[in-house]
């Protein structure tokens, strides 16, 4: 065993690091509510100075060959900075890891180059009114039309489709194959005619849309992967957003930021509570496991070991301990902690994260779908028998 | 980065998993808690002849090599197995004392045997203490000697010990002196305070214990320099005991929810029951990294005492808490002592004090916290 960081990657760290003092406004968090997905496209492109989106594809494809490990400290530098990564996950993990996963040649020289150098971003449409938790229930519709596919249907919550250029889309190829047969997945230019957004505003401030597609004409080269069988593409995709992107550096940030509001206190002779330390604490060494989880998860990835489930656990341990951190902040400011905006002792943070943490519970697969894959493919414990087709 | 123990480490947890699955089946843990003494020497001792009771102690000393990683690894397959033995005690504490204070003569006399097992030291430390405060001990020096005076409860190791090794602070000067005593049953009044689960304590209380001179390991010393490194190690030790029974708790309840059928299926095909085990997936996997890091850290020689207090508290917790799955994932049967979830139950629980409570480790890790980015 050994937990040390290599000298490339603790230079690494600290580039990342020095970026983020440079480029990340120390009260970003104020000017963009909205973490996740608001969008700040001067950062997202001195990111892409750096050569640091697709870090770790290869360079023929504008990557710099990095590894799942050098990915984690990327995302925990950047979280550590409350840097909006909604972006870069979606145009990186989702979009162009699924590319290089099972794209054609054509389409990893066309896109990846382009998402490389941040001239397009990027958004993955999966779930729809209908097919939520039951994701393969998708009924979005692709019909054939010889050179290209004519797409009808409507998605929901689509992260950043607002600010995409392409989409990544599971639509329904053939409804006459049972429900995870028939589907593939589409690349489609969200300037496309026959796209509509209406945005959703979620609890914790930033926008999410629906995706409405009236016979968006799809050219036949933008097929990801195999037609029909477009599920285990699906399933590829989902397990791409592992769990060296689980948002550990916002944990430690908020955490220490905690910690230093309660020395204050104490310095200016107001006693803070033993059983606000007392939850720190326990939180501080759950957020060192999950961190150490989350390093083990790309380790694992970048030796090519089988997943047993281990990026569901770190996902749904982090997922908890968003909550519990929000609340520990909101309980350990009282009251004030639910006051909004920047006249709140720490500029409002601890409302916002009451607003914004249950994000990680819902988005990128329920704590109840994790739970069911640590069940099946962790455990080994049998299938809950699917109940018979109406 | 390297999450995998080594080869010569993965040898010995094989060797170890294998050895406690042939010898050491659940009529054993029975069978040594009937005991007075609370373990079975014999099967204390073939460990000893297997060379793995020395883990951690320099091979020149006569023991095994090796450091806190592989004692973990000792650790983690003796808690799967609920193996109770004077070990913690005799080895991780006042072997590995002797072994940094003590003189060539005590180590001689002392350090092989206990490594092989053939004897044991009991370590007279109140055993739910993890920070070096004040000692329960007072030394007041003599013309030959020391005459101690004093009350340390939760004493571990004594039952069948060839000697104790008392902490004791040093009347009207500074520092804190390490001495042994052996045979260790001259002039104590011994209360014994048998446990839950596990190895049985005792309070020793001495009125005026005289001491020779050469009863002292080494100088005095102040306290931290003296114990702490080897109280973070055990904590780290007692961790990696405390993820051995919460593994045994998953796998046992994941194996019993395989096969036992209710409502014509197996019952760990019900959500409930999967996700109650996955929540114990993750606490399990939360303690092997604290456990594993801290270890790591501490073979490394770097500050690992709130990396240990964390690894502690987490699996204290967590033991706990496994326990009291693996029970209610077996259902009545789970509560029936013939069974053996009670056995993890009761094992899991007392560790949450071993090296000091839970409340003791929140308190050094929220006063020891700094900042991930250096302001």
């Amino acid at each position: 065993m050994e937990f040390r960081f290599t000298p490339e990657q603790e230079r690494f760290r600290e580039e990342v690091r020095q970026f983020c003092r440079e480029h990340v406004a120390p009260d970003i968090r104020q000017h963009l509510e909205a973490r996740h997905e608001e969008h700040d496209p001067t950062l997202y492109r001195k990111i892409a100075e750096r050569g640091w989106i697709g870090m770790q594809w290869p360079p023929e494809y504008g990557g710099q060959g990095r590894s799942h490990v050098d990915m984690a400290i990327f995302y925990e530098e950047m979280g550590y900075a409350r840097a909006p990564t909604g972006r870069y996950t979606g145009s990186v993990v989702f979009v162009g890891n699924s590319i290089v996963a099972y794209g054609t040649p054509e389409q990893k020289a066309y896109f990846l180059p382009r998402i490389a150098r941040g001239e397009i971003t990027c958004c993955w449409g999966l779930t729809e009114p209908d097919a939520g938790s039951d994701a393969a229930a998708l009924r979005t519709r692709a019909v054939d039309q010889g050179d290209y596919y004519e797409v009808t249907g409507q998605k929901i919550f689509t992260s950043g489709a607002h600010l995409a250029d392409v989409g990544l889309f599971a639509v329904r190829t053939d409804p006459t194959r049972p429900k995870y047969h028939g589907i593939s997945l589409l690349l489609i230019d969200m300037h496309s005619p026959g796209i509509t957004l209406q945005p959703l505003i979620t609890l914790g401030g930033w926008r999410v849309n629906v995706t409405i597609l009236d016979h968006v004409r799809v050219p036949k080269d933008r097929l990801m992967g195999q037609e029909n069988e477009g599920w285990k593409h699906v399933l590829t995709t989902l397990g791409l957003e592992r769990a060296g992107l689980a948002p550990v550096g916002l944990l430690l940030r908020t955490l220490d930021d905690l910690a230093a509001y309660l020395r204050q206190q104490e310095a200016a002779g107001r006693p803070v509570p033993r059983e606000h330390w007392d939850r720190f604490a326990e939180l501080l060494t759950q957020v060192h496991a999950a961190r150490w989880l989350a390093y083990r998860v790309a380790w694992a990835q970048d030796h090519g070991l089988p997943d047993f489930a281990e990026s569901s656990l770190a996902k749904v341990l982090t997922a908890e301990l968003q909550v519990r951190v929000a609340n520990l902040v909101v309980d350990a400011l009282g009251l004030d902690g639910v006051v909004c905006g920047e006249a709140a002792p720490l500029d409002g943070l601890g409302e916002q994260l009451y607003r914004s943490c249950l994000f990680h519970h819902i988005g990128g697969g329920t704590m109840e779908i994790q739970l069911n894959a640590i069940a099946l493919q962790g455990l080994g414990l049998p299938r809950e028998p699917r109940p018979a087709r109406a | 980065m390297d999450f995998d123990l080594s080869r010569p480490q993965q040898l010995l947890q094989r060797t170890l998993r294998d050895f406690f699955q042939r010898e050491y089946p659940s009529a054993a843990v029975r069978q040594a808690e009937a005991t007075e003494l609370g373990y079975l020497p014999t099967v204390y001792q073939q460990l000893g002849r297997l060379g793995v009771l020395g883990v951690g102690l320099s091979p020149a000393l006569g023991g095994a090599g090796g450091g806190w990683l592989e004692t973990c690894v000792l650790y983690e397959e003796a808690g799967r197995a609920l193996f109770t033995s004077p070990h913690l005690p005799s080895v991780v504490l006042a072997g590995r004392l002797l072994a940094r204070w003590g003189s060539a003569a005590q180590q001689q006399a002392w350090l092989p045997g206990l490594a092989q097992g053939t004897h044991t030291l009991a370590f007279g430390w109140p055993l739910d203490r993890g920070e070096a405060g004040p000692a329960p001990l007072v030394a007041e020096r003599t013309a030959d000697g020391y005459r101690v005076q004093g009350t340390v409860p939760h004493v571990a190791g004594w039952p069948g010990a060839a000697g104790v090794l008392l902490v004791a602070d040093l009347a009207g000067a500074a520092g804190r002196q390490v001495l042994l005593l052996a045979p260790p049953d001259a002039g104590f009044r011994v209360t014994p305070q048998p446990l839950l689960g596990g190895e049985p304590l005792v309070a020793l209380r001495c009125d005026a214990l005289p001491l020779p001179a050469e009863a002292a390991v080494g100088e005095p010393r102040p306290s931290p320099e003296l114990l702490q490194p080897t109280l973070d190690g055990a904590k780290v030790a007692v961790a990696a005991r405390a993820l051995g029974i919460a593994t045994a708790c998953l796998d046992r309840a994941v194996a019993y929810a395989k096969q036992r059928e209710q409502f014509g299926r197996p019952i760990g095909s019900f959500q409930a029951i999967q996700h109650r085990l996955a929540h114990l997936a993750i606490q399990v996997a939360e303690v092997r990294w604290l456990t594993y890091t801290a270890a790591w850290a501490l073979d490394q020689g770097e500050d690992a005492h709130r990396a240990a207090a964390m690894a502690k508290l987490r699996a204290g917790a967590v033991a706990r808490d496994a326990g009291k799955d693996c029970i209610l994932v077996h259902g009545g049967v789970g509560f029936i002592v013939e069974s053996d979830p009670p056995l993890y139950y009761r094992h899991g629980k007392p560790l949450e004090f071993v090296l000091g409570p839970p409340e003791a480790q929140r308190a050094l890790i929220a006063a020891a916290h700094t900042p991930f980015i250096p302001a």
